[in-house]
């Protein structure tokens, strides 16, 4: 299987509706003034957004099965998600592993790192309380 | 949110600080029955850029939703806290159209060098079975 990737454009409006849909109206995602007042300097896009667009591009690479022993893990959250910027969300499979795949969210330009994860189809052995 | 969620239109000043005390003294978080209206779910396909599920399961994404909601849906992090890692895993489908119940307690509350950490464990059921978890690690500013 070879790299598969996804455009995403993030906006204002698209984080403001995110925060309406998972009410976490937290400023830093919601409010410019308050943000710009930040280390970030402005609003960034919520860190459950780039999760569910990482769930989304497992279903899609994974077919149902990802429904049945999906496992998303070691996410981290490299640099602020900003609105007004393009991204690449890129699935890689990992050498060597079977039905494993890493996860990227990059600027357009594919600098900046913004946040990355692992993926796999995982028995129940793979995850412990 | 819907009716799952009654603290929907709620700013987050208007809900109480989950502070490190209090989340190690709560250390288990209220169940609650968690609803994904019809417009929830264009919401979400629209903002995700995804296509409706065609056998009605629900979009795997909203694990990242209900799995911060399991111990956030009274409180608000204090300002300044960082999420360290998180995992989800999904165990069975979930349909959309069916109430989840959610579900989350606290696993560790560590303070070691004047950080503090805590893990999040957040359970969804449908039906009386587990459908999905997610694991939160988050340093805890106060």
């Amino acid at each position: 299987m070879t790299q598969v990737s996804r455009q995403v454009t993030v906006s204002q409006e698209l984080i403001d509706a995110w925060a309406r849909l998972s009410t976490d109206f937290n400023p830093l995602h919601v409010s410019p003034d308050y943000a710009s007042g930040t280390p970030f300097g402005g609003t960034i896009a919520h860190g459950h957004y780039t999760l569910a667009l990482m769930q989304e591009q497992m279903l899609r690479i994974a077919g149902p099965q990802w429904l049945t022993g999906g496992l998303l893990q070691r996410v981290r959250f490299r640099a602020p998600v900003r609105p007004g910027e393009a991204y690449v969300l890129i699935a890689t499979p990992i050498e060597g592993r079977k039905d494993a795949w890493r996860l990227e969210l990059r600027d357009e330009g594919g600098e900046v790192l913004a946040a990355e994860a692992e993926a796999e189809l995982a028995d129940e052995d793979a995850w412990s309380d | 949110m819907s009716t799952a969620v009654p603290q929907s239109d709620a700013g987050p000043g208007e809900l109480p600080e989950l502070t490190f005390d209090l989340a190690r003294a709560l250390g288990q978080f209220p169940e609650f029955e968690y609803v994904v209206s019809p417009s929830d779910l264009a919401d979400y396909q629209r903002l995700a850029g995804v296509d409706p599920n065609p056998d009605g399961t629900l979009p795997p994404g909203f694990a990242a939703i209900f799995g911060r909601l399991g111990y956030l849906r009274e409180h608000r992090m204090p300002p300044g806290g960082i999420l360290l890692g998180q995992d989800i895993r999904w165990v069975t489908p979930a349909m959309a159209d069916l109430p989840l119940r959610i579900g989350a307690r606290v696993t560790s509350a560590e303070e070691r060098d004047g950080k503090r950490t805590i893990v999040f464990l957040t359970t969804a059921n449908q039906g009386g079975e587990v459908v999905a978890q997610v694991r939160i690690t988050a340093r805890w500013p106060k």
